[in-house]
């Protein structure tokens, strides 16, 4: 039978070599970093983390096909938005179903959710100019075919133009 | 060749962190440059009205109310008279509190949007590192001493800034483990997947503002990426290797300035390549880390000194 004080010293002892080991802050904060995750100001910046490949991003047009520059419809750029689709796209897909799978009918509901937000954020009248030009939202996938790019364009917005009033 | 390894091993084994004796100087110029940071990132952004899907401590609290025009109006000003403080160095743990709390606020509600962007995190995390670690101090130190002092002391700076450098180092390492974790350990070897990343941040850019004429689909380098995949992990594996290591540069003067500079190196290649700018990750390395005042000063006393020896010698 160890004695419960011979137990305490050593304990104390490996508490004291543990707290002197080298660069044990920068560890520790960068596991903590890492239990927390995505919650600000944590991250744990998972900024190309999981390789995959494929990607996706997405742009506006007219109803003529004619591109428009996202930030001076939306004062924002496609990175943000992209990424606030992709979580209402995850986020209608789990509703729907309880094992993930990202369908069509989702990313449509999440493409125009989306167009409305942003829409919505603009002045009355840039808004009825946007509206004017019959916008079109085109996604766009990545991927790597036989050691090829490869993009595929996928129209998930289009509104017929409104005449202003 | 045994003496090499030997040397080697005594080498590594001295290798330890510790707080730079950093001269009150050098902190003021540090903390003044840091709040030149914080400032500018405050009133650059302007927080939105709603949380859509709520983060961090929009989790807790409704936080909208940051983001009524009478508030926000004012908010720039309570920071800007916390930071003159801190500045001048006047009880961290107070001064840094307003500047702090809006700071988090006003990031938790930029990312409660549901994209989450990591342009900001580090300068709230070296904020918060620098209010944490000033205030247990201060309250460690009253525990022990019954004493409170105003005006920061120099002890209680360097220890501050030493938190802030663990918290900053800290960030690049757990961005490395994360690309571990994700990719089981294999992530150098799947670097040519990063074709399609850079793919996407050059086409959503450019469709960002389309002010130029497109002329190709994509950046010639990714079709090249994908065609010959030697050339990725030669390109972005060091960038790993860099974050993975990054706490080394805590263990002393020079290492933290190499690692500064190969920090920022590393932002700009990023900058070029994929067309991603972290202009705050870099001014955080200048100030902390680089810190050229001290390297300006180290020089110019060297050349004096050498000077001196030149004459005095016959």
């Amino acid at each position: 039978m160890i004695a419960p004080d011979k137990i305490r010293t050593v304990a104390m002892e490996c508490g004291r070599k543990l707290l002197r080991l080298p660069f044990l802050a920068v560890f520790a904060v960068a596991i903590f970093l890492q239990i927390m995750g995505e919650q600000f100001p944590f991250s744990n910046f998972p900024m190309y983390a999981g390789l995959v490949p494929r990607s996706e991003f997405i742009y506006f047009t007219d109803y003529t096909g004619k591109k428009v520059g996202t930030w001076w419809w939306f004062g924002e750029g496609g990175a943000v938005m992209m990424k606030t689709m992709r979580t209402v796209w995850r986020k209608e897909s789990e509703a729907k179903d309880r094992r993930f799978r990202e369908d069509e009918e989702s990313q449509i509901k999440a493409a125009n959710f989306l167009f409305d937000k942003f829409l919505a954020k603009q002045p009355a009248a840039k808004q009825a100019q946007i509206l004017a030009t019959g916008p079109r939202m085109i996604y766009v996938e990545i991927m790597v075919e036989n050691g090829r790019i490869v993009l595929k364009e996928k129209t998930v917005v289009a509104r017929d133009p409104v005449r202003p009033k | 060749m045994k003496a090499v390894f030997q040397n080697l091993w005594s080498f590594l084994n001295r290798l330890c962190d510790r707080p730079t004796e950093f001269a009150p100087w050098e902190m003021l110029i540090m903390r003044a440059t840091f709040a030149w940071l914080v400032l500018w990132s405050i009133t650059k952004q302007t927080p939105p009205s709603s949380q859509t899907i709520p983060n961090g401590l929009a989790l807790l609290a409704d936080l909208t109310w940051l983001a009524r025009p009478e508030i926000w109006a004012m908010a720039p000003w309570v920071a800007a008279v916390g930071l003159a403080a801190f500045v001048i160095g006047v009880a961290s743990p107070v001064s840094l509190l307003a500047p702090a709390s809006i700071y988090i606020a006003m990031g938790s509600l930029l990312k409660s949007q549901g994209a989450i962007k990591h342009y900001n995190q580090l300068i709230a995390m070296a904020l918060l590192a620098f209010w944490l670690a000033s205030t247990v101090w201060t309250v460690m130190r009253f525990l022990k001493e019954r004493k409170l002092s105003v005006i920061d002391p120099t002890a209680m700076q360097r220890t501050a800034v030493y938190w802030v450098m663990v918290s900053i180092a800290a960030g690049y390492v757990t961005s490395a483990f994360s690309k571990l974790i994700a990719t089981e350990g294999m992530w150098i070897f799947m670097t040519p997947n990063l074709a399609v990343q850079l793919v996407k941040s050059h086409l959503t850019v450019f469709h960002d503002t389309i002010t130029t004429v497109q002329t190709v689909d994509y950046p010639p380098l990714a079709g090249y990426l994908v065609e010959h995949t030697w050339i990725a992990p030669i390109l972005f594996g060091p960038g790993l290797i860099l974050e993975l290591f990054f706490f080394l540069a805590l263990a002393g003067r020079a290492w933290t300035a190499i690692f500064g500079l190969v920090g920022i190196a590393m932002h700009m290649i990023i900058a070029v390549v994929m067309n991603l700018v972290f202009p705050e990750h870099e001014a955080l390395m200048l100030i902390f880390f680089v810190n050229i005042p001290y390297w300006l000063v180290a020089g110019c006393v060297a050349l004096q000194t050498r000077r001196k020896q030149d004459f005095s010698t016959p």
